[in-house]
């Protein structure tokens, strides 16, 4: 069975995993990793020519056009809003798309997002006609701010990039969810392994997006399989509804017309 | 007789654009036509439909942008 589909940014898809291009291997694994993944969205970046190696963007072109998925191309590297703003016009003339993966970093140690700069880089790029996906921390406040601001989709990290350390608060996570309901999340960042995924689908995640977490997997194309599944399975979960935890056990088995010897309240 | 000299900076590297007076001069003499990039001068995005109108002058700062992955 397959979960609901939902929309970003008034595009409807299926699979709720967005995908990352980077670090495979090989081409062909990376082309076949993708195809497993059953992913409609990956993500892509730019980067200036070098004079000895002109051709590589038009190899990697072709391949990503053989993929045909949505692109979501990022602004990875950027540390002010100058830089984050022009590599994101410079991604909508190349990919020709007004979707961007907002990175603004503010450490290089954890490359953990700046907020008020992310702030700062969401407004002007709205007002450009953008449609931002901030990637950005857990917290509340920055979060219903960068919504304020327009965006419909945020992506909050579940660990620092490349960490593969799961959801290290859960709580800030949930709280997101509660408190904005109408807005489309997806965990960006930091899941390892497939049970990091569904974590964040059970608690009502609409997506994920990964990168790295497949792609150093021993063997990324089976690894994609299981993230599919995973994410899957995360949201079947989600819609259909955990039960509530109880401190005390319950038994499973109908004690009705048991005789009354064998009954222990 | 040959051109004046027009030292502009083509991806970082210093290069005479003396006959080149358009952003398409420069792609059509770099071999570049029919890749997929993008132009940016003086770190202003220039379109492909505005290529042609486009004027190169020396000192200019040209950057061509392609594609590569990304997480």
């Amino acid at each position: 069975m397959k979960a609901s589909n939902w929309t970003v940014y008034g595009q409807e898809l299926g699979s709720r995993l967005f995908i990352g291009t980077a670090l495979y291997p090989s081409p062909k694994v990376m082309m076949d990793t993708i195809r497993a993944s059953r992913a409609e969205v990956i993500t892509v970046s730019l980067r200036r020519q070098t004079p000895t190696d002109s051709k590589s963007g038009d190899k990697f072109w072709q391949m990503i056009e053989e993929l045909d998925c949505h692109l979501l191309p990022n602004t990875a590297g950027c540390y002010s809003v100058k830089e984050a703003v022009k590599t994101a016009h410079m991604a909508r003339e190349l990919f020709d798309t007004d979707w961007v993966k907002l990175e603004v970093m503010g450490d290089s140690y954890n490359l953990q997002p700046d907020p008020f700069m992310l702030v700062e880089a969401t407004k002007i790029l709205i007002e450009d006609g953008f449609k931002v996906f901030p990637y950005t921390t857990d917290d509340l406040v920055l979060c219903q701010k960068l919504a304020e601001l327009g965006c419909e989709v945020l992506m909050p990290w579940g660990a620092p990039i490349g960490t593969g350390q799961g959801l290290l608060n859960p709580y800030a996570l949930k709280t997101l969810r509660e408190r904005l309901p109408e807005l489309t999340l997806l965990v960006d960042a930091g899941i390892g392994k497939p049970s990091d995924a569904v974590q964040a689908m059970e608690l009502g995640f609409d997506g994920i997006l990964l990168n790295t977490a497949v792609a150093e997997a021993l063997e990324p194309e089976t690894m994609a399989y299981a993230f599919a599944d995973a994410i899957n399975a995360g949201r079947l979960a989600y819609e259909a509804g955990v039960m509530p935890k109880r401190d005390n056990a319950k038994p499973s088995t109908p004690t009705l017309d048991q005789p009354i010897w064998q009954q222990h309240g | 007789m040959t051109s004046k000299q027009q030292i502009i900076e083509l991806n970082g590297e210093s290069i005479d654009a003396a006959d080149m007076s358009s952003v398409a001069d420069l792609i059509e003499q770099k071999n570049m036509t029919g890749g997929r990039f993008v132009v940016v001068v003086n770190d202003e995005v220039v379109p492909k439909s505005s290529w042609a109108q486009t004027s190169i002058n020396a000192g200019d700062k040209v950057d061509i942008m392609s594609p590569i992955s990304g997480g």
